[in-house]
């Protein structure tokens, strides 16, 4: 049953999710937008699908994996993020299958994870960058979420995409959403859907194992900076750094496009140009993560496309790949 | 019209053989966006471009090229950092071939907004900051020019105007913290940078590590300040950085400043003759002690 | 047993790189005329102030260190003939940039001090010693978890 939630009603329906959950949404972040933890009377940024990714939620970029002294004890309400936007909630879904869905289990991602509620945001205008529809998601797509938002006139209409998010909207028992209401959310969705695939994927997992040596790598790096602006604002990057201080022991972000990365002690670097670094990275997500995980590791946000100093644009990357291999 | 002419030398050059390569820009895929083309044919050449969505310092690549003849499209920026280059031994004046354009300024990507036309002034609305002011090279380092030689504002006002160089110390902390907040460290900034060309970044040793990767502003800061001094007497104020930032950091307050340190206490300018010594490499006996007990 | 009672007062530490040849020789002269001063400064010798990357000097501040001193032989004395004035660049340059980010200025100092120059080491550190300690804790630049 389709509900409505009445933008008159946000309000008291957050102060109600903050009381059970530690509630996030879209807000202003280190000068920028991301997910921020939401507080009464914050201004909504819910139209917007933030610029920093809901990854850093569930994987900080720095965080202490383990401390040299007893630690105490915590106790914290788990996450809620509201206003999430389908492309983030499936990339969250993509890291699931990283770091709970095969063992080992990390265990600091899956508590962050554990009974986590994604209150998503339908996302009727894509934007130029946009190209979550390619790569098997699509803006209203549910994967990942637990209750999707559909903006309709004065308030959204609300629909459970799991079991965790049928027992919410149950709970919160809002106004099932009329006729009107759910015909014009129905329309937004046609609509929405007309995002254009531009490249084809269909076959090109397999086409990218085949091509490690292939002479285009050589042409398509070119341009590239070496800088790590896709890989940290990417939903679905999660290569991480473990490093010891006197303190602890920390995990940070870290990022394929540094030579650091695959640096060994004994000074010798396997990727040692920017051609090596570049290939990983569309490897990585294109080919390595579809042939065992069978499905790519882009949400086709569009952020490493609209960041890039020099608009290397992964979709173009892609069809030059999948036209010449 | 300059894009024409650029096209027609850089077909002729690569046709002839007088270079392998000729490094330009071509249209983006997002408005307000160039990108970057590295021509090998005289077909190629025919994608080039140059409008004021050419933002990137095209320098940074021209290290790559140790053997290859290299062709180049240099706005006046671009060309005090291949001065730079020269100096520094970096890049083979024999082996590359500058063409020099005339450019209105540069739009920075953060200040742009959706339907703002390129053809009349509405873009120098999202005029990139280091474009504000703007010099030539004084020697002539151009295998030709494109256009007037001119630039478009000339006075070398070396001020930020949204960093608090009135304020009280805290106050300037307080500011500094704040944009140092921002920085993931993701070194665009750096990558950017036609000046950072060190094949190994003192923040990627890892032993020692001198930075650590751990998210905190005191490790940006040190990051920020360490490159900043780097760059003193060699930073031309293109402005690439600040605009390859995706967290837009301020980071031509910290370069400006030292450039007008360097100014006002040297005597020196970067980015204006390659047989000039550098800044930090030479001395004067009468350099103030006024700092110094 | 009692345990040692702890001296609980904030007390600055001060890093102070010392040219081989000059400073730190000036330092041992102090010492060998039993010159008083205070105990605050912990001695790093180089072999010449221009040996001195400012990142060692960004560095001792962001890990706790309440301020720096960095002395060298006097303009002309340099063992390696111009080490110093290399050096007077780039801490004129660095001074200037710490001072714009905010960093209070007695934080970081600089001095010119002779091997026969006890007396004027001496004073030196006191004066150094003198100004961070009203300056208090190193609160600016400095790694959280080893503020004081």
């Amino acid at each position: 049953m389709a509900r409505f939630l009445a933008r008159s009603a946000l309000d008291e329906v957050l102060a109600r999710l903050a009381r059970s959950y530690h509630l996030h949404w879209p807000g202003k972040l280190r000068g920028k937008t991301g997910y921020i933890p939401w507080q009464a009377g914050q201004e909504s940024m819910l139209d917007h699908n933030p610029d920093a990714t809901v990854k850093e939620l569930f994987l900080p970029r720095t965080e202490v994996l383990m401390e040299f002294d007893d630690g105490q004890e915590k106790t914290s309400r788990p996450l809620a993020v509201f206003g999430v936007r389908p492309c983030d909630a499936r990339a969250v879904h993509l890291l699931d299958r990283v770091f709970v869905e095969q063992p080992p289990v990390d265990g600091p991602y899956q508590e962050r994870r554990q009974g986590a509620l994604f209150i998503g945001m339908a996302c009727p205008q894509p934007q130029m960058t946009c190209f979550c529809s390619t790569v098997g998601g699509g803006p209203f797509d549910t994967v990942g979420l637990d209750v999707l938002l559909t903006p309709v006139d004065e308030g959204w209409v609300a629909e459970a995409a799991s079991t965790a998010g049928e027992e919410y909207l149950e709970q919160e028992a809002w106004p099932e959403a009329t006729k009107e209401q759910q015909a014009q959310a129905r329309a937004e969705k046609d609509q929405a859907r007309a995002v254009a695939e531009e490249v084809e994927l269909e076959g090109l997992a397999k086409k990218l194992e085949a091509s490690f040596e292939a002479p285009v790598w050589e042409r398509l790096h070119e341009k590239c900076l070496g800088c790590a602006v896709c890989t940290y604002y990417c939903p679905t990057c999660h290569c991480f750094d473990v490093t010891d201080t006197d303190k602890a022991r920390l995990r940070t972000w870290d990022s394929c496009m540094f030579p650091l990365f695959t640096l060994h002690t004994s000074g010798h670097n396997p990727r040692l140009s920017g051609k090596e670094r570049m290939r990983q990275r569309v490897m990585h997500k294109f080919c390595y993560f579809p042939l065992r995980l069978e499905d790519h590791a882009c949400v086709g946000c569009g952020r490493c496309i609209e960041l890039c100093p020099v608009n290397l644009d992964i979709r173009q990357v892609l069809a030059e790949l999948g036209g010449c291999l | 019209m300059v894009q024409e002419q650029l096209r027609k030398e850089a077909a002729r050059l690569l046709r002839e053989g007088e270079v392998d390569v000729f490094i330009g820009y071509a249209r983006g895929s997002l408005p307000a966006q160039s990108t970057v083309v590295f021509a090998r044919s005289s077909e190629d050449a025919q994608e080039l471009v140059f409008d004021p969505t050419c933002h990137p310092n095209l320098a940074v690549y021209l290290p790559r090229f140790k053997k290859e003849r290299v062709g180049v499209v240099v706005k006046a920026c671009d060309a005090r950092a291949l001065v730079e280059l020269i100096r520094e031994r970096q890049v083979d004046p024999d082996k590359v071939l500058a063409i020099g354009v005339e450019c209105p300024g540069v739009i920075d990507r953060d200040r742009w907004e959706e339907g703002m036309s390129l053809d009349d002034g509405e873009w120098k609305e999202a005029l990139a900051v280091a474009c504000e002011h703007c010099r030539l090279p004084a020697v002539d380092l151009f295998h030709c020019w494109l256009g007037e030689k001119k630039v478009a504002v000339e006075e070398a006002d070396a001020q930020v105007s949204s960093s608090p160089i009135d304020e009280d110390s805290e106050e300037r902390y307080r500011w500094f913290s704040a944009e140092m907040e921002k920085c993931i460290r993701c070194y665009a900034c750096r990558q950017a940078c036609p000046a950072c060309y060190c094949p190994e970044c003192f923040t990627d040793r890892s032993h020692p590590d001198w930075v650590s990767p751990v998210h905190e502003p005191p490790e940006a800061m040190l990051f920020h300040l360490v490159r900043t001094l780097h760059l003193a007497g060699r930073c031309t104020d293109c402005g690439a950085c600040a605009r390859a930032c995706p967290q837009n950091i301020n980071l031509l307050a910290l370069h400006r400043r030292m450039e007008a340190e360097a100014v006002r206490r040297f005597g020196y300018l970067s980015g204006q003759d390659p047989d000039a010594p550098s800044l930090l490499g030479s001395f004067s006996k009468d350099d103030s002690d006024d700092f110094i007990k | 047993m009692k345990a040692p009672a702890v001296k609980t007062e904030w007390e600055p530490k001060i890093v102070a790189f010392l040219c081989h040849w000059c400073s730190y020789a000036g330092a041992d002269l102090a010492g060998i005329s039993r010159l008083q001063y205070p105990a605050n400064v912990r001695v790093i010798r180089v072999p010449c102030t221009g040996a001195v990357n400012p990142f060692y000097i960004l560095k001792a501040l962001t890990q706790g260190a309440d301020g720096v001193l960095v002395s060298g032989c006097h303009p002309g004395d340099c063992h390696y003939l111009a080490g110093n004035y290399v050096a007077r660049r780039r801490f004129a340059l660095l001074a200037n940039l710490l001072d714009f980010v905010g960093i209070e200025k007695g934080r970081l100092q600089f001095s010119w001090v002779s091997a026969a120059e006890g007396q004027k080491f001496s004073d030196v550190m006191r004066e150094v010693t003198e100004t961070v300690q009203a300056l208090g804790p190193n609160q600016r630049l400095v790694q959280k978890a080893r503020r004081a």
